[in-house]
């Protein structure tokens, strides 16, 4: 099953966490991971590990910041939420993505 | 830069171990809901638990990628940070030089704060028994100075019970004849018991007898050591000259030992002596030091200045602050007004009568 499925796009991965984070508000890890996954309904092949490591990195690029609470697993997780340069950062990658789509799609039609 | 760099390093060890900590408690809680959500699918326990396993991926992969992740970073940051300083130093070589002579001042400063603080506050003063030691003043008040009066001086000086000896200490101008050149010297007008409040005794000769202090004594004069050297070359036979101040002839009879009393600006101790249209509780400009008898604590002495005060009529509000002495002569004896704060602050021995009232 896993042939229909495409890898995340590279690079984009930051983005759908910064978009998740902007729409439904404070998540921990599982939470983000599952998310993408349902918003994707099964066409995206995500490790959900990979997005500790972008966690990480959106973090320090001060786009999310943590805070410690409580899983439904009665368990300390770190939950995530996106700060005001992150929402910034959103709007800018969203541009930049619909900028670039348009310009393969522009591609893609000429060439058809 | 290099303690930078090693204080950075230190850092980052102690953030990656509890990065490390952190992430791996993060795999673990994300596995278990995972799981828990497999579960709930309908899968088995051992079903559910891989299935969980193979969403989340590679998981020591994915440890190396979030230790890379956030070195880099680490590193850069810290790298971009030092370029950043060096590029922005370089590019203002006057902003650059302001800064560092900034540092420069700020460390400078705050040595020389503490030399004073050692030197004023925390070493003892060089002294026999310098906890007895006492600076007496009066209440401050708004409008008036704190310096005591004469009369008042008179009725501290009969209490016998408290202090082995009381002086005032007024500073003085002189000019001195000594040989050809003339020069203005700096001096104190002390009372006869000054130097037994010290503890101090003379190098040469002796210092003050009862009585020289009181009106109709013969003038006499005690020299510091540096001015025995410098302005007499250290002559042996210096108790057979005089010493003129101000043009009246003073007696020479002694020389003070070097060290201590050679650090302020004083070089000569002359008594003062109470002129009668002095003897009032009008004016305010005694300064007065002394030393606590043996024994007496300065709570004692606290207490009995505040009977004394009663005694007077409520003329005289009595507070003395326990106190203790510096050893910087400088600070003691040249700069009394602006160390007072300082001394304030010590346990100082504050004698304390309202003006006010008077």
């Amino acid at each position: 099953m896993s042939e229909h499925k495409t890898d995340v796009p590279y690079g984009t991965l930051d983005l759908l966490i910064l978009k998740t984070l902007d729409t439904m508000g404070p998540m921990h890890g599982y939470r983000i991971a599952r998310r993408i996954e349902q918003v994707a309904e099964n066409l995206l092949r995500l490790n959900q590990g990979s997005i500790y490591p972008a966690l990480m990195r959106l973090e320090e690029q001060g786009w999310i910041r943590t805070q410690w609470g409580i899983s439904e697993t009665k368990r300390k997780v770190k939950f995530y939420s996106l700060t005001r340069a992150g929402a910034k950062q959103l709007s800018v990658a969203v541009a930049n993505w619909e900028r670039s789509t348009a310009l393969v799609a522009r591609f893609l039609e000429a060439e058809s | 830069m290099k303690l930078r760099f090693a204080a950075g390093r230190l850092l980052a060890l102690v953030r990656k171990r509890r990065l490390d900590r952190e992430l791996d408690g993060e795999i673990l809680a994300h596995l278990e809901m995972a799981e828990i959500h497999a579960m709930a699918a309908g899968l088995s326990p051992e079903d559910a638990r891989r299935e969980a396993r193979r969403g989340f991926g590679g998981i020591e992969q994915m440890k190396e990628d979030h230790r890379a992740q956030r070195s880099v970073r680490w590193a850069e940051n810290l790298l971009r940070d030092v370029r950043y300083g060096v590029a922005a130093l370089a590019r203002d070589p006057g902003f650059a030089a302001v800064t560092i002579g900034l540092l420069a001042l700020g460390i400078g400063a705050n040595t020389a704060m503490f030399s004073i603080v050692d030197a004023v506050l925390l070493k003892p003063l060089p002294f026999p028994e310098p906890e007895r030691m006492v600076r007496l003043w009066e209440a401050p008040t708004p409008t008036l100075h704190n310096n005591t009066t004469t009369l008042t001086f008179l009725d501290w000086k009969r209490q016998g019970a408290i202090f082995e000896a009381l002086s005032v200490e007024e500073p003085v101008r002189a000019a001195v004849a000594t040989g050809a050149d003339a020069a203005r010297l700096s001096g104190k007008l002390v009372s006869a018991d000054y130097f037994n409040v010290f503890g101090v005794k003379a190098r040469i000769g002796r210092t003050f007898a009862l009585g020289e202090d009181q009106p109709g004594a013969t003038p006499v004069v005690v020299l510091s050591y540096s001015l025995w050297q410098t302005q007499f070359g250290a002559d042996p036979d210096i108790l057979k000259r005089d010493l003129a101040l101000d043009g009246e002839s003073h007696r020479i009879i002694g020389v003070l030992p070097a060290g201590s009393f050679d650090r302020d600006e004083a070089r000569f101790w002359k008594p003062l002596i109470f002129a009668p249209d002095e003897l009032n509780r009008g004016q305010h400009w005694l300064h007065v030091i002394g030393r606590l008898r043996a024994g007496v604590s300065i709570e004692q002495a606290r207490a009995n200045m505040s009977m004394l005060r009663a005694g007077l009529g409520g003329v005289i509000r009595k507070r003395i602050w326990p106190s203790r002495w510096t050893r910087s002569r400088s600070s003691w004896f040249t700069i009394p007004c602006a160390a007072r704060s300082t001394w304030r602050s010590e346990r100082f021995c504050w004698c304390c009568s309202s003006p006010a009232q008077m």
